[in-house]
């Protein structure tokens, strides 16, 4: 894997400063990706293995990437949360009252790379991540990449009314959404959509992380080539 | 379609306490088959290793020998085998065996697998058992690329080994005892290299392809405490055929493909290659060993690669170390062989059995358990800490956890099955009701569980003692689910809360036994 340099950075919020990792590659990059992280209740910081894993490897093949923690998590500021109250609500819905409120983080980790970056632009979601990016994925954004979306847990509506240009990735035994499901939602959306389905992944590709960066980058390059001109030819 | 037999009799088993044998086993009493184990005496020992591999299954041998759906008899392939109890014998499965490649100086792998069987079949004959299932290897077919026929060949081929001989040898004597009688049924499996069972990469026996793995092991370790080693640029070459697969099949594959078979009305006769249908290629083993033992530089040469070496043919002391290692695989990694498999199609479709896939996650199971496990070497003597986790389950969790934050989710219900693997009898059952502990086990005691998660001892004290987020302990590959793995999670999330609220140092847990020495 070729180098990238990484460094901390805090995004403003609007509970406070979230903690976040830009890393980008030695050379001239030429996208920019965010990537979201799983739920917080599941395994959802910015140092999970497939987050973590997508984010050096895009990052090492010419790619910005920015990863943070929500709200409250990790490093980040935010109001100390009713824990035994969230986790009864998460272990009756797998969601908690305050799940909206990471959408808000999202569009202010999206709005400070675009402040600081001027490349086209990318959104990664990983799981409850997807749901986020579905929601705040901007209309200029070039193409967003839903990793396993927990779409029987959560709202998907915005990309099934918007026409994305997107790639789902799903592992081909997700304990979290059937991958019948999941192919059947993929073949409704508007957009452009391709899926690629992991043998032997599951919702967590332990151990296949480097696949999932592949598929990834593999998305992001064929969408940049696509938007090159074409090359001149004599008359 | 399947049509099981339901009879008073019973299917006996040689080899129970073994890695395949008691994989069939659990698989033929899973199938509510009674079964009668041949175990080498002394019986207490034998059967105290074979409660310990069934309870890994969820089966209660105590019960089952109570049930007699278990009987365990005292016998030896050639050294004397008991008499055939009144129930009946239907059926054996022949499944004991020696894997010593070279032949030794007690007459191995000759005696047991040749002479045992031949007796094995005598004794049947003896008691009029018709029906004889054999476990051979894939590997009888001797030195080549094969493919090698689903069928007996009565003319020795040029073998790499004695095991291979003796292997061949015993299908002789098998289809000569089935030539001798009309009514006699002959069935032969011929796995390949058998490795851990496809869901957690669980074995008892780290041979085979594991000296791969354990190699790498070993030169890893050895990179981390020489600092001349570059452990990115290890001068070692493996000789290998490029394009080639090394042929690893999942032992819980081959025990239902032996167990299906046996419950079969009519059982099928003749061979069977029970080998993988997409067998890895040497170059992807290649990538998830560098990866799982973060070392790089080992390069796969040609099997005629005559590169500069030593005067032995290796590069360096580490090449050597390897290679020495690896010696008795070695053969099969060159040969790649491959193996005809149409018989054993037409099987897998009648008992609608499917061959796992083996990929990179696949690999990377069987290397995890493989080191959490010290690659089998003889657990820890009793030490303070196997006492400390049974007072952790037993004493402190009932105690503090009606005190906690935990208590006050009232929708969690869940019973869960906490797996230590390199505990003696390491399981205990939880029943959450209500936030609450309404029940706790130690051991398989029949309640069926949502999930098991399953981590090593040295993990589970980082969990309890809240230096690590159970989340990302397996996340990180160091714990194990199986079952309901989105109720695994969110009890995850609670037991991160409850050790955060009340950590347990294992010295609050006091115990009267001595530590074991490091």
């Amino acid at each position: 894997m070729t180098a990238c340099w990484q460094e901390r950075i805090a995004i403003p919020g609007a509970a406070g400063l979230l903690a976040g990792e830009l890393a980008y590659p030695t050379g001239a990059p030429r996208a920019a990706v965010l990537l979201l992280n799983p739920h917080p209740l599941m395994g959802g910081r910015m140092d999970n293995n497939v987050i973590a894993h997508v984010a050096e490897a895009l990052a090492a093949a010419g790619t910005v990437t920015l990863r943070f923690d929500y709200r409250g998590v990790g490093r980040s500021n935010g109001p100390a949360v009713d824990v035994p109250a969230a986790m009864a609500e998460f272990w009756a819905h797998g969601r908690t009252p305050h799940d909206p409120l990471m959408i808000d983080d999202g569009r202010a980790a999206l709005l400070w790379l675009r402040r600081s970056v001027r490349l086209p632009l990318f959104v990664i979601g990983y799981s409850f991540g997807a749901h986020v990016g579905a929601h705040i994925m901007p209309a200029d954004a070039r193409g967003i990449i839903l990793i396993t979306p927990t779409l029987t847990h959560h709202d998907f509506a915005p990309a099934e009314h918007t026409p994305f240009n997107a790639l789902v990735v799903v592992g081909q035994s997700d304990f979290a959404t059937p991958l019948e499901h999941t192919m059947h939602w993929a073949r409704s959306l508007p957009g452009s959509t391709s899926v690629r389905v992991l043998s032997g992944g599951g919702h967590f590709f332990r151990g296949i992380e480097p696949r999932v960066a592949d598929a990834c980058l593999s998305f992001i390059e064929s969408t940049l080539t696509s938007m090159e001109p074409a090359s001149c030819t004599p008359a | 379609m399947i049509a099981p037999r339901h009879d008073s009799s019973c299917v006996a088993i040689t080899g129970a306490t073994g890695l395949l044998g008691h994989s069939v086993l659990a698989a033929l009493l899973g199938r509510q088959v009674r079964c009668l184990a041949v175990v080498r005496p002394p019986v207490h020992r034998a059967l105290a290793r074979l409660n310990r591999l069934l309870e890994q299954h969820g089966l209660d041998t105590a019960a089952m020998l109570r049930d007699e759906r278990l009987i365990i008899v005292a016998g030896d392939t050639v050294d004397g085998l008991p008499p055939a109890p009144a129930a009946g014998i239907r059926a054996i499965v022949h499944a004991a065996g020696s894997t010593r490649f070279a032949a030794d100086r007690h007459g191995e792998p000759h005696r047991t697998n040749v002479l045992g069987t031949m007796r094995l079949l005598e004794w049947a004959a003896m008691h009029g058992i018709d029906e004889f299932h054999h476990v051979s290897t894939a590997f009888v077919g001797g030195r080549g690329r094969g493919p090698f026929a689903e069928q007996t060949s009565r003319r020795p081929p040029a073998f790499h080994n004695d095991y291979e001989r003796s292997k061949w040898e015993a299908e002789m004597a098998c289809a000569a005892w089935r030539r001798a009688g009309t009514k006699r049924r002959l069935t032969i499996y011929r796995p390949s290299i058998i490795v851990g069972d496809s869901v957690h990469g669980r074995t008892t026996a780290f041979n085979g392809f594991y000296l791969l793995l354990r190699a790498a092991d070993t030169i890893a370790r050895l990179a981390g405490q020489d600092p001349r080693l570059e452990r990115y640029a290890m001068p070692l070459r493996v000789r290998a055929r490029h394009d080639g697969a090394v042929n690893i099949v999942p032992v819980d594959y081959v025990a239902s493909m032996i167990a299906g078979a046996v419950t079969l009305a009519r059982p099928p006769r003749g061979v069977f290659h029970l080998v993988h249908p997409r067998p890895p290629r040497h170059d992807l083993v290649q990538t998830v060993i560098e990866s799982a033992f973060d070392i790089g530089g080992g390069e796969i040469v040609p099997p005629a690669f005559t590169g500069r070496g030593g005067d032995d043919g290796f590069i360096s002391d580490i090449d050597r170390a390897f290679g020495t290692m690896i010696e008795s695989i070695g053969p099969y990694l060159i040969d790649a062989p491959e193996f005809a498999r149409r018989r054993c199609r037409a099987l897998e479709r009648r008992l609608a059995v499917q061959c796992p896939t083996i990929d990179e996650a696949f690999l990377h199971r069987l290397i995890r358990y493989g080191r959490d496990t010290r690659w089998g070497r003889a657990p820890r003597r009793r030490t303070v800490l196997d006492e400390q986790c049974a007072a952790y389950f037993e004493r402190f969790l009932p105690a503090r956890l009606p005190e906690s934050q935990v208590a006050r989710v009232h929708g969690l219900n869940a019973t869960v099955r906490f797996i230590i693997e390199d505990i003696a009898r390491g399981q205990w059952v939880c029943r959450f009701e209500n936030g609450q502990l309404a029940h706790m086990h130690r051991g398989v005691n029949g309640l069926r569980e949502d999930f098991a998660y399953r981590t090593s001892r040295r993990a589970f004290w980082r969990i309890v003692s809240g230096d690590s987020d159970p989340q990302e302990v397996f996340l990180a590959g160091h714990a194990d689910v199986t079952g309901d793995a989105e109720k695994a999670l969110k009890m995850a999330v609670n037991l991160n809360a409850f050790s955060r609220e009340f950590p347990c140092r294992p010295e609050q847990l006091g115990s009267s036994i001595e530590e074991a020495p490091a």
